[in-house]
């Protein structure tokens, strides 16, 4: 704490001279190495379709005690001539019957400056990290440094929360129910970075 | 689709003992530290505003699929959903207001951990519900009992005022000794449209909290035997206890118009607090999830085994007990005739250690007005059962 | 390094076999003098045995070779084999020989070194040799000698051979490698040779203004018959290729590395001005065209020595360093360009932890892990594999067994549509030992290679990446960035230190027609593989300021078991099919800073279990794979309204598809898909503390639990190209390289001229696909160390429909 006075005592004496910068990439070269990657793009589930398709065995009327088929491309689902193109993940957390589910997901994310690398917390000399003090018992650690998009764009992007009866829809007796939905479609900004590294007790 | 939740509430019990508002017991507090991966979060800053409050961002952000007992659709819109990092006057001053969540020498964290480590024995050093597990863990940030936590709920707290571990800002924003802290601004703003045309009975409801952290939140899990389905036999399942502790220096609630204008008086909450403890493994009480065959979800907190249940200690027969039926016993109390003193001790256990939720508000504004404190302290739930019904 | 030995080593035998054959000639021949100047020699002869001698004082050995049998091929023992001398004295060529070689074998018996070559006291009862070697061919030859004009001392030497219809064998304990319908066409041009000093030593200088050949291989097969073809046996493929060498020298000079031996320096460069390639034909063909490059090779040295601890004595051939170049400006497989290819090696002494590795290979007769009680030792879970592979051949089986030490760093660079990736100063060194011999498998009633890998201890590293347009140089001038990351989904780590023992059988034929099947149990242990790596303080000055920090698995013990994998070249590229693979990756400790005193997370173990898997690598379509990254549209305007990038492909890229089928556990034979994670450990001993596991992972086709013929699909389309890069601190900013590559700057993005665009940095276009029909999870289960069961807390997790698709780019951070 005597160490955080001190700064705000010499921030008085200098204010003008500081300004409230994030550290260029240039400065940061000299401190530490070259790692990582920078990714942009786009990431889609299911566009136009997933892998199970409506004439397959086992997904037919006859093979699941339903009306139309279950699986399909979202095409057929928009015509209302199979039942979902998603993708579906279940969970059962025993032995009885009966699954979490997050379903029907589909949609689009698209970011720029997704960054992954290995990064060594700087915790003394003249550009140290701020961690509000803790980077300098830090020093030298090494963490897995996830830097975050400043603006992650969804484009219809779209999931249901439910609880099933079955693992598969196609199964025979297979009952549903939606707990709600969620869509998103438009830009979120997220900033910073998400720093990973192990504790404790191997 | 729309479903129903019931609650089905049993033997719901509020210990009278101790109304004073109080930090969480030693006890509580003497965490498990990670063992596993940590996470932190530097510089954070999480925005989705949505086109109604006019936001940079062209967002829709809903959850659908609710329809309300007439059957009509009911579309909750997320307009504003942000974590940021403190003063950001409820949400409209965002830019470079930027927090961390979690520290580096107490981290959010994903563990395994080992159940003897976490069970304390009973108190005829019988087994408890933590033996022999591993448990895996993903926790907040936790309490400190070394003297270099803060207060939990005060925006202005120093180091030792309290057992917080995620500290508020210091000094002020833009000046270079400036540091954000780990406690965060966050907020939600909802709006629920009725039927999806905007009607009268459209309304918005809006959560700022400031100075928001959540030192000594966890959710554990590991496997073992229940009744998760009410049938009356035991199933192999995922057993879960979960602390979810939230603490800001203030809460505002309000309503305002779709576009965030026409606000109406805020209800405040200051130095809000909730500490609220699901499951109780080490009495054997762990919170269940289950899906049954139509579909439907039971959520159960285990109740308590009753007096006679193999996990609940009894005396063992011969065995030379240090007081005896009918004797005071160490709290006090007279024992009933034929009460099995090692039982007694037991239950005597669990009301005095087991986990307890708080909740208190030091004051609560209404348009300016304080309606006073409010606090819930020593919860204990010995039983719990949420089950949705397809109506 | 071993492919680099073996292709040293070949022109080597050869000259010497031929050396001997001239000797022998006037000796040993049935000569018949014609009229004028021809020679016609019927040739049928056999010599017991040839001893070869660098003993003396303090150092050498014997090479014995025996039963040198020469006659025609359809019986060596019995019919002569004609050659006919025609020889001209000629004013302006000088000495001219026209020789013609009627269908010739050069059959050795056995070659064997030192303490290995048995005694006739038992008539060879104990003997090892490095297997039998027939060679035949028949052809012409034209050789002109001359004299150097005014009193010149040394000879200039013309000659252009060819040789056709020829095979060579090798064969170990009667089982045969066929290399099948040789072809083989050689022009030299003004070749002196001198006796020079270089002011100590006197030389044999050999000059080399023009050389070129060109050859062919019908087919290349594991089999007793005639040829390849005859049984109907599958052929690994057949090769062709030409090379032009200019401006090159062999400098010969006596005396060996230990005593005497010898020693020899020479430089080869290819003529960049002639077309040299190389073509490799198994259903579909792989070019490698415009191949240019050169080599120097200093002190390249042959003894042979004694008393090696494993192999005793051997046949030791070491250089000083080899150092060159090789580039091929077009890379073709199965129709598809894959853009340009270029490595430059330096392979020389270094120390490395206080052991100095040299570039050195010892080899001797016999398989030294043969026989009982002769197998190489390690881990208990392993050892009955090195049993079996060592179980087929016994103390006096003819192989080789060899000991290999290298120390190499290398640039590789690849070049795809004028942008260039530099992998950055790729750093090997290690030493080991290993055998090679034919064997028979009388399942398959197929003969192999049998590969022997017996401790082996290797380490790499890599610096990082450099990135650039190919004109900018990137090599020499960009700055050195990260990004080795996106290579970790293929299974190359930017740093690997492991010790390996193993076995490897190799056959020839793919799965159609011909390629190559292999089967084979390798174990790693004592590895440490890099996920990601830092090096701090790169290029301040001051190397020992270097340090590599980064995410690494330590104290690994990989075990990894495949049958059937075939190789095969198809239309359009390259296919592994993975007939049935188990492995169990068990990661002692991922650390995070320091590779060995780093934090760990705890202990990884990922045991794989797949049937009929496969990996193809196959060239890009020349056209319509322009993407939008991030964004919609058509093309280019379009896509950059709505905010994405118009990555513009060219026709040059690579497809890597994988498609693998996770298998339902297997509970007789222990083999399984299985994640786990161990933490709280006591003393760091794995199985005592908790544990995370993901039980029984396996992939469905979606509609019930034993139809698995989809598995887990991904595809991966990758370009090297550019990419848009935003500044976090102000996202209007694009960063825009310099003209020259070297530096870079933050530009106003909204007022990017068409000039800055196409500066933006290189990087990888990366579309991808993940597709599966259904991933099961069978159980996540828990385990305390004080109970034999865990106990289970999700009991299904299934994955169904799943199709992701992405486009990104990626780029190395600078």
């Amino acid at each position: 704490m005597i160490f955080k006075q001190g700064l705000v005592l010499s921030s008085l004496l200098c204010a003008s001279a500081w300004a409230m910068e994030p550290i260029g990439e240039e400065e940061l070269g000299n401190v530490s190495g070259q790692n990582g990657v920078y990714l942009s793009g786009d990431i889609a589930f299911n566009e136009l379709t997933g892998p199970l398709v409506s004439t397959d065995a086992g997904n037919q009327p006859a093979d699941t005690g339903q009306a139309i088929p279950v699986w399909g491309t979202c095409a057929e689902k928009e015509a209302g001539t199979v039942q979902r193109c998603g993708a579906r993940i279940a969970v059962s957390t025993n032995n009885t019957d009966g699954y979490f589910v997050l379903d029907e997901m589909r949609g689009k994310m698209s970011f720029e400056g997704l960054t992954l690398k290995a990064r060594e917390i700087v915790g003394s000399g003249s550009t140290p990290d701020d961690f509000g003090g803790d980077e300098v018992a830090f020093d030298g650690k090494t963490v897995l440094e996830i830097g975050l998009p400043n603006e992650v764009r969804f484009d219809q992007f779209e999931l249901t929360i439910a609880n099933s009866s079955h693992e598969r829809p196609t199964e025979m007796g297979y009952q549903q129910q939606n707990i709600f939905g969620v869509e998103i479609d438009g830009a979120i900004e997220m900033q910073g970075n998400l720093l990973v590294f192990p504790t404790g007790t191997p | 689709m729309d479903v129903r939740v019931l609650i089905t509430l049993s033997l719901f019990c509020m210990s009278p003992a101790a109304f004073a508002l109080q930090d969480l017991t030693e006890e509580e507090m003497v965490e498990v530290t990670g063992e596993g991966i940590a996470l932190v979060y530097e510089d954070y800053q999480f925005n989705a505003k949505g086109n109604e409050l006019g936001g940079t961002t062209d967002l829709t952000f809903r959850i659908t699929g609710i329809t309300e007992s007439n059957g009509n659709d009911v579309v909750v819109g997320l307009s504003h959903l942000y974590i940021a990092g403190p003063g950001t006057n409820l949400g409209s001053d965002l830019d470079g207001r930027v927090v961390n969540l979690g520290r580096l020498n107490n981290p959010y964290s994903i563990d395994m951990i080992d159940g003897n480590t976490l069970g304390y024995g009973t108190p005829a050093g019988n087994a408890d519900g933590w033996k022999d597990k591993a448990v895996l863990s993903i926790a907040a940030p936790t309490h400190v009992i070394d003297g270099s936590g803060y207060h939990c709920t005060d925006a202005n707290a120093t180091e030792g005022s309290g057992t917080c571990s995620s500290r508020p800002k210091v000094g002020n924003f833009g000046d270079f000794s400036y540091y954000h802290g780990e406690r965060a601004d966050i907020g939600i703003r909802l709006n629920n449209d009725f039927d999806g045309a905007g009607t009268a009975r459209d309304m918005n409801v809006n959560f700022h909290g400031q100075s928001v952290h959540f030192d000594g939140s966890y959710l554990r899990m590991w496997g073992g035997q229940a009744d998760v389905d009410s049938n009356g036999s035991d199933d192999q399942t995922m057993m879960m206890e979960a602390q979810i502790n939230v603490y800001a220096d203030k809460l505002i609630i309000n309503s305002c118009n779709f576009d965030g204008t026409g606000c109406g008086n805020n209800i405040e909450y200051d130095q809000f607090r909730l500490e609220l403890a699901l499951g109780d493994a080490k009495y054997h009480q762990p919170a269940t999830f289950d899906v049954n065959s139509s579909g439907n979800f039971v959520f159960k907190v285990q109740p308590l085994p009753s007096p006679g249940d193999s996990r609940v200690d009894s005396s063992v027969p011969g065995a030379t007990d240090t007081w005896t039926q009918g004797e005071i016993d160490p709290y006090g109390r007279r024992t009933d005739p034929g009460t099995d003193p090692a039982t007694y001790d037991w239950y005597a256990d669990y009301y005095a250690n087991g986990r307890k939720s708080n909740f208190s508000v030091d004051n609560m504004m209404v348009g300016g007005e304080n309606f006073g404190a409010s606090r819930i302290t020593n919860m204990q739930i010995q039983y719990l059962e949420v089950t949705s019904h397809d109506l | 390094m071993k492919r680099f030995l073996a292709w040293t080593l070949a022109p080597l035998s050869l000259s010497a076999q031929a050396e001997l054959v001239g000797l022998d000639d006037a000796l040993m021949e049935d000569v018949t003098g014609q009229t004028g100047l021809t020679v016609e020699i019927h040739r049928q002869s056999e010599i017991s045995e040839i001893l070869y001698s660098d003993k003396d004082a303090t150092s050498g050995s014997i090479i014995d070779i025996k039963d040198i049998v020469m006659g025609d091929p359809t019986d060596v023992h019995n019919t002569q084999a004609r050659t006919v001398h025609l020889i001209d004295v000629d004013g302006n060529d000088g000495i001219v020989v026209r020789s013609i070689y009627d269908p010739t074998r050069i059959q050795i018996g056995s070659i064997s070194v030192g303490d290995h070559r048995g005694t006739p006291v038992d008539g060879y009862a104990t003997r090892q040799s490095f297997g039998t070697f027939i060679y035949d061919f028949e052809g012409t030859r034209e050789l002109k000698i001359q004299g150097r004009p005014y009193g010149d001392t040394g000879l200039t030497i013309n000659s252009s051979t060819t040789i056709t219809t020829s095979d060579m064998r090798w064969q170990t304990n009667g089982h045969t490698l066929l290399i099948d319908d040789l072809y083989y066409n050689s022009t030299l041009t003004d070749m002196t040779i001198d006796v020079m000093d270089d002011g100590s030593k006197a030389y044999l200088n050999f000059g080399i203004p023009s050389f070129s050949f060109d050859f062919s291989m019908g087919g290349l097969c594991f089999v007793e018959s005639v040829d390849c073809a005859a049984d109907g046996s599958d052929s690994f493929g057949s090769l062709t290729g030409a090379m032009a060498f200019r401006n090159s020298f062999v400098k010969v000079y006596g005396g060996g590395r230990n005593g005497r031996g010898i020693t020899m320096d020479s430089y080869f460069e290819l003529d960049s001005t002639m077309s040299n390639h190389l073509s490799y034909t198994d259903d579909h063909g792989v070019v490698i065209g415009n191949i240019s490059g050169a080599v120097t090779t200093s002190g390249l040295t042959f003894d042979v020595e004694t008393a090696d601890p494993v192999l005793r004595d051997h046949i030791a051939i070491q250089v000083d360093s080899v150092v060159g170049n090789f580039k091929s400006d077009s890379i073709v497989i199965g129709g598809l360009k894959f853009g340009q290819f270029e490595v430059e090696f330096d392979f020389s002494d270094g120390m490395h932890d206080l052991v100095t590795y040299q570039n050195k290979v010892k080899l001797a007769p016999g398989i030294a892990w043969a026989g009982a009680g002769n197998q190489p030792v390690v881990d208990a879970g392993f050892q009955t594999y090195m049993n079996d592979f060592y179980s087929g051949v016994t103390e006096t089986s003819d192989g080789i067994s060899l000991y290999a030490e290298w120390n190499v760093g290398l640039e590789a660079l690849y070049t795809d549509n004028e942008n260039t990736v530099n992998i950055s100063n790729f750093q090997s060194h290690g030493r080991g030992y290993a055998s090679v011999d034919m064997r028979y498998d009388s399942v398959k009633d197929k003969n192999y290679l049998a590969f022997g890998i017996v401790d082996y201890q290797g380490s790499y590293a890599i610096d990082g990446l450099k990135v650039g347009k190919a004109a900018n140089d990137p090599k020499n001038n960009a700055a050195l960035q990260g990004g080795t990351e996106l290579l970790l989904p293929l299974g190359i780590y930017p740093a690997y230190d492991f010790t390996m023992n193993g076995g490897v059988r190799i056959y020839t034929g793919g799965r159609t027609g011909s390629g190559l099947t292999m089967e084979g149990d390798i174990l790693v242990t004592d590895g440490t593989f890099a996920l990601s790596t830092n090096i701090l303080n790169y290029d301040d000055g001051n190397d020992t300021n270097d340090r590599v920090v980064g995410i690494w698995a330590d104290n690994v013990r990989y075990e990894y078991h495949f049958r059937d994998y075939t190789l095969d070249v198809e239309n359009q590229g390259i296919k592994l099919v993975q007939g049935e693979l188990w492995s169990d990756m068990d990661i002692g400790n991922l650390r995070w800073g320091d590779k060995e005193t780093g934090e760990s997370l705890g202990r990884i173990r990922l045991q794989r279990y797949q049937t009929d898997s496969t990996l193809e690598i196959r060239g890009a379509e020349p056209a319509g794979r322009d993407s939008c990254v991030g964004g919609t549209g058509a093309d280019a305007p379009t896509c950059e309204l709505d905010g994405g990038l118009w990555v513009d492909k060219g026709d040059q890229g690579l497809i890597i598809a994988l498609k693998q089928n996770w298998l339902q556990e297997n509970v007789a034979e222990g083999k399984r898909n299985q994640l786990l994670w161990e933490n709280n450990r006591s003393g760091g001993v794995n199985g005592t503390g908790t544990q995370l596991i993901l039980d029984n992972i396996h992939t469905t086709d979606g509609y019930n639990d034993t139809d698995n013929t989809f598995g887990m699909q991904i595809t991966l389309e990758v370009d090297v190209a550019p990419t848009k890069v935003v500044n976090k601190a102000n996202p209007s900013q694009e960063k825009i390289m310099s003209l020259d590559g070297t530096s870079y700057t933050y530009e106003d993005a909204a007022t990017l001229s068409e000039g800055q665009k196409a500066r933006r940095p290189i990087g990888f276009a990366v579309s991808s696909q993940f597709q599966v029909k259904e991933l099961n999870i069978d159980s996540i289960q828990l385990k305390h160390p004080n109970i034999a069961t865990p106990e289970t807390v999700v009991h299904d997790l299934s994955l169904q429909n799943f199709n992701i698709t992405s486009n990104l780019t990626a780029t190395p951070i600078q």
